[in-house]
């Protein structure tokens, strides 16, 4: 979790920012793949590694302490029925951060939706031109 | 003394619109109605020509200016309409992401200084 | 809490009326009835849009939370007069193109269809300009874009719609998604998405820094997520706002959307990446944020992308054959107007010359406007003499056609006399609010830069108005055809441009009115204080 001090990092640390580097190299690949990739399936597949990295971004966003080696972080659920204030701080430096989780589920249904007529589209430009090359798909010009 | 800005548009331009009034009406009143121009007219027998480029007595529209500009700048058009817009989704690509870039790179010098500075 | 409730309901009820069509689509047959609905539900939508401006012009900004959450913790809509005056223009603009469909489309079985994704673009167009959450606006955003996105692509069977949609589609999706991952550094940093709470933190971090669970790492550190999230957002915006290098999908999307929508895309939904940029740029990481240098590199950027797409959509305008195209150029051209006047706010300019700051600003608001009066009103235009000439939408075959109906052409004279900017129209008190702000703040080159932009368009208006009215030989017109309704709606139109210009000492004011309410630090305090009452009010609530 320290990304700048190195010495003093244990290993769930380490492990959240291998994750957060292996996804900003995802997030740069799959932009590689939609802008240079003359195929319009393989862009689409490009575009929904691309949204898929920002939804487990976000998912990463929500992560919190392990308070100890072994033991994870809790779901956001308080277990105390008349909590004091000291239960209300351990559980907000424990428990998982719901909202980004709430976040992600929006975009997930708004990507499924953009994503499913893409496809209607490339079908039916596949029907109309031929192929999905958009270097062939160029009647738009000037 | 002058008139301060704003009332000064406002009354030239309506001198202007009624100047632009009365000459429509001018013209209106003299000019030759060109719709309704008589078959002679409109078929004139010069030296042996087809007749339907003669019946034709206007320029067509792009050549006007597209003739006029492709020629003033024919090196600038050839780059805007052959190369940028060439309705190759790659090639915006290329654009677009020379900008994306652009934008990342100010946010790195930034942060870049920032740190250096010890924000 | 009564008068709250009209900026709450229009966005829900809008998208109630918008989704039960399909459904009644099933039911019902008569085409008639379609129309009179959608033109029921869109003016609905301008009479709460008009009253809400109303309300925050007399009584100030308006929050409304949903639900009655607490404004960080729920989603809420917060209005200034920005967002007021641009959902009224756009509400009442919408409410025109709406009746205009009923004409254009009297011959088409399947309207029941089209009717819910113009009212869906007109949920995302008002949901966009009203909310005060920056997720809800990307939420917003995609509603916006898939309604934009199913529109252009609306005819179907017809190769040049499909490849202009999926053009457009595939890097709209890449721009939303990169407005998310933005969103989420702006999150994991400062832990709120409301605008009012960021524009708060933002201009208090330096003296309160708020600790996240990322604190003292590179990923938890704001100055980064500010980097991050204002390039990424940035990028997202000028590819909605269609800004010089993000534009190549503006051209091929708006001729081939059936024309109603070429009005409500090109006047309308341009207006909403420009709105999110200003919003972004004056009131979120406003001249008082802490990231002053950043803000000032992307507003001279932004000030070079402005002249660029100004100059770009200018010089390609002159050359187009087609009608509709050579007025989606002009729309390249205009936006880069109205970027130029919002890209003034660098923090020299906000503290040595103030007067030159708000000129810009005003200038850049109030071009919007009436840029948005006369596209909407040159493609309405444009899609009669179409339907006139026959169906073609070349300007060859056009030839003339105008001059037929004086009325149309009256029409057509007013829209291009507003964009041109003429004197007695408003078009040319914003470009002279622009360029006077230009000379002001000592950038002249600037200022003649929008005088060029001007003079090179002006071939491409000539060629319209030389190809729709003056060019004699004229095609056989379709007589059968009846434009009696088209033609009172553009000129009504007409009428509002050159009001926007007669009346311009009113609304000038009333632009500096609004540029008040967005970018002067006062104005940003306003918007948070609104934001905390209404905290304050339900949280009480909540311990009672």
């Amino acid at each position: 979790m320290r990304f700048l001090k190195v010495r003093n990092m244990d290993i769930n640390g380490f492990l959240f920012v291998f994750m957060l580097s292996t996804i900003m190299l995802n997030l740069v690949i799959s932009l590689y793949g939609v802008f240079a990739r003359p195929s319009l399936i393989k862009k689409i597949i490009a575009l929904t590694i691309l949204s898929d990295s920002g939804n487990v971004l976000a998912i990463a966003v929500g992560f919190r302490d392990w308070p100890s080696g072994w033991s994870p972080s809790t779901p956001p659920v308080l277990n105390v029925t008349s909590p004091k204030a000291s239960d209300v701080v351990s559980f907000a430096r424990v428990a998982v951060d719901p909202l980004p989780q709430a976040l992600v589920l929006t975009a997930v249904v708004i990507g499924l939706a953009v994503m499913l007529f893409l496809v209607f589209l490339t079908l039916q430009i596949y029907r109309l031109y031929g192929t999905t090359d958009v270097r062939k798909v160029a009647k738009l010009k000037g | 003394m002058f008139l301060d800005p704003l009332t000064a548009t406002l009354i030239l331009s309506g001198v202007l619109a009624f100047t632009a009034l009365i000459t429509w009406f001018i013209y209106s009143v003299v000019k030759s109605n060109p719709t309704n121009v008589s078959e002679e007219f409109k078929e004139p027998y010069l030296a042996g020509e087809p007749t339907s480029t003669l019946s034709r007595i206007d320029a067509p529209s792009n050549t006007l200016f597209w003739g006029f500009i492709y020629g003033l700048s024919r090196k600038l058009y050839h780059y805007l309409r052959e190369r940028m817009h060439s309705g190759i989704l790659n090639e915006w690509g290329e654009y677009m992401s020379v900008y994306l870039g652009l934008l990342s790179l100010i946010g790195l010098l930034f942060t870049a200084l920032i740190l250096l500075r010890g924000g | 809490m009564i008068g709250l409730n009209s900026v709450g309901v229009l966005v829900p009820s809008l998208v109630g009326f918008a989704f039960i069509l399909p459904l009644l689509g099933k039911l019902i047959k008569n085409v008639k009835f379609f129309h009179i609905y959608a033109a029921l539900a869109s003016l609905w939508a301008a009479i709460l849009a008009t009253y809400n401006a109303y309300l925050v012009f007399t009584a100030g900004t308006q929050v409304y939370p949903f639900g009655g959450w607490p404004p960080p913790l729920g989603i809420a809509y917060e209005l200034d007069k920005l967002n007021a005056l641009l959902g009224m223009v756009t509400a009442l603009v919408m409410l025109a193109i709406t009746i205009y469909s009923a004409w254009y489309l009297k011959d088409y079985e399947g309207v029941a269809y089209y009717y819910t994704l113009l009212l869906g673009l007109e949920v995302g167009l008002i949901g966009c300009l009203y909310t005060g959450d920056a997720f809800n606006l990307f939420v917003m955003l995609e509603v916006l874009s898939i309604s934009a996105y199913a529109l252009v692509g609306f005819y179907r069977s017809k190769p040049e719609a499909v490849e202009a949609a999926i053009k457009y589609g595939m890097f709209g999706a890449v721009a939303t998604t990169l407005y998310f991952v933005g969103l989420v550094f702006i999150y994991a940093t400062f832990g709120t998405l409301n605008m009012a709470d960021l524009a708060f933190k933002l201009t208090f971090y330096v003296y309160y820094p708020v600790p996240n669970p990322f604190s003292g790492t590179f990923f938890g550190n704001p100055y980064v997520a500010s980097a991050v999230a204002l390039a990424l957002a940035l990028w997202a915006f000028t590819y909605k706002s269609a800004a010089f290098p993000n534009h190549f999908w503006l051209p091929d999307a708006h001729p081939e959307a059936p024309t109603p929508v070429s009005a409500a895309l090109s006047g309308l939904v341009v207006n909403v990446g420009v709105y999110a940029i200003v919003r972004f740029l004056y009131t979120i990481f406003g001249p008082s944020a802490f990231v002053v240098q950043l803000r000032d590199a992307v507003l001279i950027a932004l000030l070079v992308l402005g002249i660029a797409s100004g100059l770009i959509g200018a010089l390609m305008m002159v050359v187009q054959e087609d009608i509709k195209r050579l007025l989606a150029y002009s729309t390249i051209s205009h936006i880069g107007l109205v970027l130029v006047g919002v890209a003034i706010g660098t923090s020299s300019t906000l503290n040595q010359n103030s007067l030159a700051y708000v000129l810009g600003l005003a200038g850049g608001i109030y071009h919007m406007v009436n840029h948005t009066l006369g596209k909407a009103l040159l493609f309405l235009v444009s899609g009669i003499l179409i339907a006139l000439a026959g169906g073609s939408r070349k300007l060859d075959d056009i030839g003339g056609v105008g001059r037929r109906y004086p009325l149309v052409s009256l029409a057509l004279f007013l829209g291009v006399f507003q964009l041109l900017g003429v004197p007695p129209f408003g078009g040319f008190f914003s470009k002279l609010l622009i360029y006077s702000a230009y000379m002001e703040a000592g950038m002249p080159y600037v200022s003649l830069m929008v005088i060029l932009i001007s003079a090179i368009s002006l071939l491409g208006y000539v060629k319209l108005i030389y190809a729709s009215v003056f060019k004699v030989g004229s095609p056989k017109v379709e007589q059968t055809t009846k434009v009696s309704l088209p033609t009172a709606i553009v000129l009504a139109l007409g009428i509002a441009c050159l009001v926007t210009g007669l009346a311009t000492t009113y609304i000038t004011s009333m632009m500096f009115d609004v540029v008040g309410s967005f970018a002067t630090p006062q104005g940003v305090y306003d918007y948070w204080q609104s934001f905390f009452n209404t905290l304050l009010n339900l949280a009480s609530g909540v311990m009672r």
